[in-house]
């Protein structure tokens, strides 16, 4: 009965919305690559490729019927899970994005569990901690992380760490060329070498893991300091915290009451950057070989594969947009605010 | 009647930011005392440093310096773990319903809040007792396992009522607990304020800008300003024959409903200055329309004009060290027991102007 109170009712109204917003991206995603200059029959024939040629490529494609007619078969096709083939490799366009998304997933929630690992808490310490230097270093550390690019990030650890410190392995790829990759079950090496016993493959592709890993996080951390400290900030100077300093409460127990308060911001704000990540890790997975959806996505645009690049930015822009609403939800849920 | 709260040459100052040895000084030498089952109504505009004194009794934030004793025990300078003994006695109610109250927390579990402080005590007699306080302040038992943005404006002042009684404490300090509130809400908060004290002989510090508030609700009242306590006495003494300028503009402010009373307007000119730099001598002598030279460079002190009515200006009581020339204005109680003032030459001045 709860269920279906006020929250169920959100819920489903934001699932709903959901549905809207993804048949808008299939919608936009096919307008756009219209719109895109390059013309795949002269990638597909050859520069010297004769206009006949070009022609029956064109109608093997497609191409040569109206755009509606296009629009409609495209939106039937991917309602069946079909996002084309390749024009490039030939394969399934669903298979190729899902084998790339799951080396970005791989890489991404790594990051990201690191980021939030390491954000709320130096968030909450620069915020209750009352001596200067210690306030001063979410600033510090925003403006350091975040005001050079993240590529140059991935650049200056691989120097470092690969190069002159030799730490690191060689930044290609997400495994050694030597260990053969795990089993595959889920399509994360990391996941797949633990549930296989593969020790070998899971050091290395841990091991691949690290620096990535830690740039995206590193850069990605910086804003969820500040969020989490502005929050914390407000709550500590709400009403009802100065009435439990009043009463004399113990400080940790006034801390873990106005983080309640503080974090629902913050993991709404995480969630945001966990959808920005998969498509954003882009530049560091190009400087890592990595191989993940996002490389994908520009080597298709590069070759002018449109329904690969269709394909992808539509997985990307429904998982992102998933994210959001699970976040949502999980605020609905957890906030006595939306009670009723 | 004992008081059971003594507060001597009180200071607070804050270090001004971006000056490395400016100070705001929040609160410059405050004294007053409150007996037991007293509201001493503490007056003045914002930036007085009113609420400031409030706070430091809590140790919301640390005095400068000076003496606060509270049931014969110095609190301004006892380490926060001896004093947290105390804390159960000297309790606070916010300006803010809405934000006072943790939104996670039930109406109960906020009300219950302070007991933490009191020892030996079972989770039964907490139910019982948060139950018994939420029935003295009208919460009816359906609000409390509510959350506050379940409830008014009214109903959460009622709780921090409520949570501010539940440890039976001497004192309370009523940091504007009804200026964010409606009229008829207020008025409401006030009756019940009134009935606990009659109930259990509370104290009250009521800290207000509500000049019709803080008549209503104290026994006795000080007027702030920049820090200062400019005046004091009963509620009578100050509302009905107000001395200090700064009080008789503060007065003039507030419309009379009564359209047979004398409404005598006698504004200030200017702001109020800051309080990184007071004026020398009278801190009031920039905007006082009755200032003399002397204003300037003499620093006017609380004196006692009888039965307990003290002004610190030394135009309507001079200390008898300070003679000044022509129109000295000469402070006395009349028959009634109010304090009256009129110039030495025999014009009444604009102070002297009596209000019925």
């Amino acid at each position: 009965m709860h269920w279906f109170g006020w929250k169920g009712r959100f819920i489903l109204r934001r699932l709903g919305l959901l549905v809207l917003q993804v048949w808008g991206i299939v919608t936009t995603v096919f307008i756009l690559i219209q719109l895109l200059p390059g013309d795949p029959t002269y990638l597909l024939g050859g520069e010297f490729s004769t206009p006949s040629t070009r022609a029956s490529i064109a109608q093997d494609l497609g191409l040569d019927q109206p755009i509606y007619v296009r629009y409609f078969k495209y939106m039937e096709n991917v309602l069946h899970g079909d996002l084309g083939t390749s024009y490039f490799t030939g394969k399934p366009i669903l298979e190729e994005v899902l084998r790339h998304f799951t080396a970005t997933f791989e890489l991404v929630t790594f990051a990201f569990i690191v980021a939030v690992g390491l954000g709320i808490p130096l968030g909450i310490w620069s915020a209750v901690s009352r001596k200067g230097f210690l306030k001063n270093i979410p600033t510090a550390y925003g403006m350091v992380a975040g005001a050079l690019p993240e590529f140059w990030w991935a650049l200056m650890s691989i120097l470092i760490l690969y190069v002159i410190l030799g730490f690191a392995p060689a930044p290609i790829g997400r495994i050694d060329v030597s260990v053969d990759p795990p089993h595959t079950i889920t399509g994360l090496y990391t996941l797949d070498a633990l549930m296989t016993g593969n020790v070998s493959a899971f050091a290395s592709s841990l091991a691949h893991l690290v620096l990535p890993g830690l740039t995206l996080a590193f850069v990605n951390a910086a804003p969820i300091v500040k969020v989490t400290r502005t929050q914390m900030l407000e709550v500590m100077s709400s009403g009802f915290v100065r009435y439990a300093q009043a009463c004399g409460m113990k400080r940790g127990r006034i801390y873990r009451d106005a983080l309640k308060n503080a974090l629902l911001p913050v993991i709404t704000y995480s969630g945001l950057v966990y959808g920005f990540l998969i498509s954003g890790a882009v530049l560091v997975e190009t400087v890592f070989s990595w191989g993940g959806l996002g490389q994908f996505a520009v080597s298709s645009v590069v070759n002018s594969d449109y329904l690969a690049v269709a394909g992808s930015v539509m997985f990307i822009a429904s998982f992102a947009l998933t994210v959001y609403v699970l976040m949502d939800i999980l605020q609905a849920v957890v906030d006595p605010r939306t009670n009723r | 009647m004992a008081s059971i709260l003594s507060v001597e040459r009180l200071v607070k100052r804050f270090p001004a930011p971006g000056a490395a040895k400016a100070f705001i000084w929040a609160v410059s030498d405050v004294s007053f005392d409150i007996e037991k089952g007293e509201t001493l109504g503490l007056v003045g505009e914002s930036g007085s440093g009113k609420t400031t004194v409030g706070r430091c009794l809590l140790r919301l934030v640390e005095p400068t310096s000076g003496r606060i004793v509270f049931l014969d025990q110095d609190i301004a300078k006892m380490n926060l773990r001896d004093f947290r003994s105390l804390r159960a006695k000297i309790q606070i109610v916010f300006q803010e319903p809405h934000e006072s109250l943790d939104p996670r927390m039930t109406i109960a579990a906020a009300i219950g809040e302070p007991l933490k402080l009191v020892k030996h005590m079972t989770r039964l007699e907490q139910s019982d007792r948060i139950i018994e306080v939420a029935r003295q302040v009208l919460i009816p038992k359906e609000d409390l396992t509510k959350y506050p943005h379940e409830l008014s404006g009214g109903q959460l002042q009622r709780a921090g009522v409520a949570r501010a009684m539940i440890t039976n404490p001497e004192l309370i300090v009523l940091d504007e607990p009804t200026s964010l509130l409606d009229s008829s809400v207020r008025a409401e908060i006030m009756e019940l304020l009134i009935d606990l004290q009659q109930k259990t002989d509370v104290s009250y510090l009521f800290v207000s800008h509500d000049l019709t508030s803080v008549e209503h609700i104290s026994h006795r009242v000080a007027v702030m300003y920049l820090g200062k306590i400019v005046e004091t006495g009963t509620t009578k003494q100050v509302f009905e024959a107000p001395l200090h300028p700064y009080t008789r503009s503060l007065l003039s402010s507030v419309l009379v409903a009564d359209p047979a009373k004398e409404h005598v307007r006698a504004p200030l000119v200017g702001e109020i200055p800051s309080p990184i730099n007071r004026p020398t001598g009278c801190f009031l002598h920039t905007r006082c329309p009755i200032a003399i030279d002397a204003c300037r460079t003499v620093t006017p002190e609380l004196v006692d004009l009888g039965r307990g009515h003290r002004v610190s200006c030394i135009r309507v009581a001079p200390l008898p060290s300070q003679v000044f020339a022509r129109n000295q204005l000469v402070a006395w109680t009349d028959n009634r027991g109010f304090a009256r003032a009129e110039g030495t030459d025999g014009q009444r001045t604009e102070l002297g102007t009596e209000r019925h």
